[in-house]
């Protein structure tokens, strides 16, 4: 049976690891590569680098830190941040990533989705979100870019409807809301997309208990994706699976 | 890790040559990246990376000369091990781009056709086929549940109303079918997940690969 999958996420900024609430007020949390390893080797079923700074200094994601990660990481990899054009994509992918995902540039330059999915498959772009709640939209949530500080005209659904089409192989959806605030998932959020889509859903934003991340799954979740709640130290992935188990949602438990 | 007998790696272009050079790194062994047909002399086991569509290998593999080198290489009875679309070359023919493949092992690939999400994507076990005569020599240290990490829109299909062909090491089940997760016939090994990216389980397999001797 298909797992659901617990994805750690490293915000990395100068180097390091850092970790904000509501994507402002950034704590440091450390090494990349240590941080990635030891994920790797305890459970995560992927790891998911955002280099949080690239997007807004117009450059590619750190490539090196990938190579040095993917050398010691041997689970699939994703490269978020900074990823300008196919060439950004392509070196990401050649130093070590699986996925890219594409955020702020999406909406900008949405024939990017087409031109990496028909090169290395949908599999390799993971669409990522970035939604605000916003009653003036018809789906309740507005898409933000540039790492939530601004609004774009799209509609959550609408853009997915538009985007999906043109090569996406799973979407992560950020609550802007629920960010770093560890009170649990925006499950109204997850409810409306998967009843809209038909890729993996990757939910993020807000976990901050085991329970938060069985609610998610419950409600149909693909996978987690965990920050603040695994970086602080209070809880192993090892543990956030088995309180999944326990719940008899399908984790992978050896490794 | 002690082997006495030189590993290559196939580099046609595929995306995750880097990954399984990395993967096969990290057991100790320093493989040699085969470009060109004429390398092959040099390997005595070779993996076959593949990654993107069976249509898209066959091409690389035509253009650079590596049909028949390939073929032969696996005839010779040097160990061969295919990964994700590298497999899926192994097997008589695929339904991407109506690929005729290398025709090395008996089965054929079709796409997936179920209401589930496709690609199949991420964490999924493999249940072993204990009868197969390479059982033992692949599944060394691996607990039975272990889960590999798959991407695949494609896959070789077991049909239930027949008898299970004989080169099937291990398989896996998505929604309500059942595909070759594993294939094994003397010295050609294939695995559609990626192994050199299932943590350490994959490594192991890797590494149980490298380690075989034909008995």
């Amino acid at each position: 049976m298909l797992k659901r999958r617990i994805i750690p996420c490293l915000d990395i900024r100068d180097g390091r690891v850092t970790k904000g609430i509501e994507f402002k007020n950034n704590i440091d949390v450390g090494d990349p590569v240590l941080l990635s390893c030891h994920y790797s080797d305890h459970g995560a079923d992927e790891i998911v680098i955002y280099d949080i700074a690239a997007s807004s200094e117009n450059r590619p994601p750190d490539f090196s830190t990938i190579e040095a990660i993917a050398a010691k990481s041997f689970v699939p990899i994703c490269i978020g941040g900074g990823i300008r054009d196919f060439s950004d994509a392509s070196r990401c992918i050649a130093s070590g990533a699986e996925k890219v995902s594409l955020n702020s540039i999406a909406p900008r330059k949405p024939e990017l989705i087409s031109e990496i999915a028909n090169h290395f498959g949908v599999q390799a772009v993971v669409l990522s979100l970035d939604v605000l709640i916003d009653e003036s939209c018809p789906s309740g949530y507005r898409l933000f870019v540039q790492g939530g500080r601004t609004a774009t005209h799209w509609d959550m659904l609408s853009w997915i409807e538009f985007a999906l089409p043109l090569g996406v192989g799973e979407i992560c959806v950020n609550s802007i809301n629920q960010d770093g605030k560890r009170s649990g998932y925006d499950l109204l959020l997850l409810q409306k997309l998967k009843a809209h889509v038909n890729v993996p859903v990757i939910m993020s934003g807000g976990a901050g208990n085991a329970l938060h991340i069985v609610e998610a799954f419950k409600e149909g979740a693909d996978a987690a994706l965990v920050a603040s709640i695994v970086h602080s130290g209070e809880i192993t992935i090892r543990e956030l699976k088995s309180r999944c188990a326990d719940a008899a949602i399908p984790v992978r438990l050896d490794w | 890790m002690n082997t006495l007998k030189t590993v290559g790696i196939l580099n046609y272009g595929a995306g995750n040559f880097g990954s399984v050079k990395r993967a096969v790194e990290s057991l100790g062994v320093s493989p040699i990246e085969v470009k060109e047909p004429a390398e092959l002399q040099f390997v005595e086991r070779l993996i076959f990376p593949g990654v993107g569509s069976a249509q898209q290998a066959m091409s690389e593999l035509k253009k650079r000369g590596f049909v028949e080198p390939l073929r032969e290489f696996a005839r010779s009875g040097k160990p061969l091990l295919g990964i994700c679309v590298g497999m899926q070359v192994l097997g008589d023919w695929s339904e991407e781009g109506n690929t005729t493949c290398l025709g090395l092992l008996p089965f054929k690939v079709e796409k997936f056709n179920c209401k589930e999400p496709i690609p199949h994507m991420g964490w999924n076990s493999i249940s072993w086929n204990q009868n197969h005569p390479n059982f033992s020599a692949a599944s060394s240290q691996l607990a039975g549940d272990a889960n590999f990490y798959f991407v695949h829109s494609y896959a070789a299909f077991i049909n239930e109303t027949e008898n299970c062909p004989q080169h099937i090491l291990g398989s896996t089940d998505y929604g309500p079918k059942r595909f070759c997760a594993l294939v094994s016939q003397g010295s050609i090994w294939g695995a559609q997940c990626h192994i050199e990216k299932s943590g350490r389980v994959g490594l192991q397999l890797i590494e149980n690969f490298l380690r075989w001797e034909r008995s």
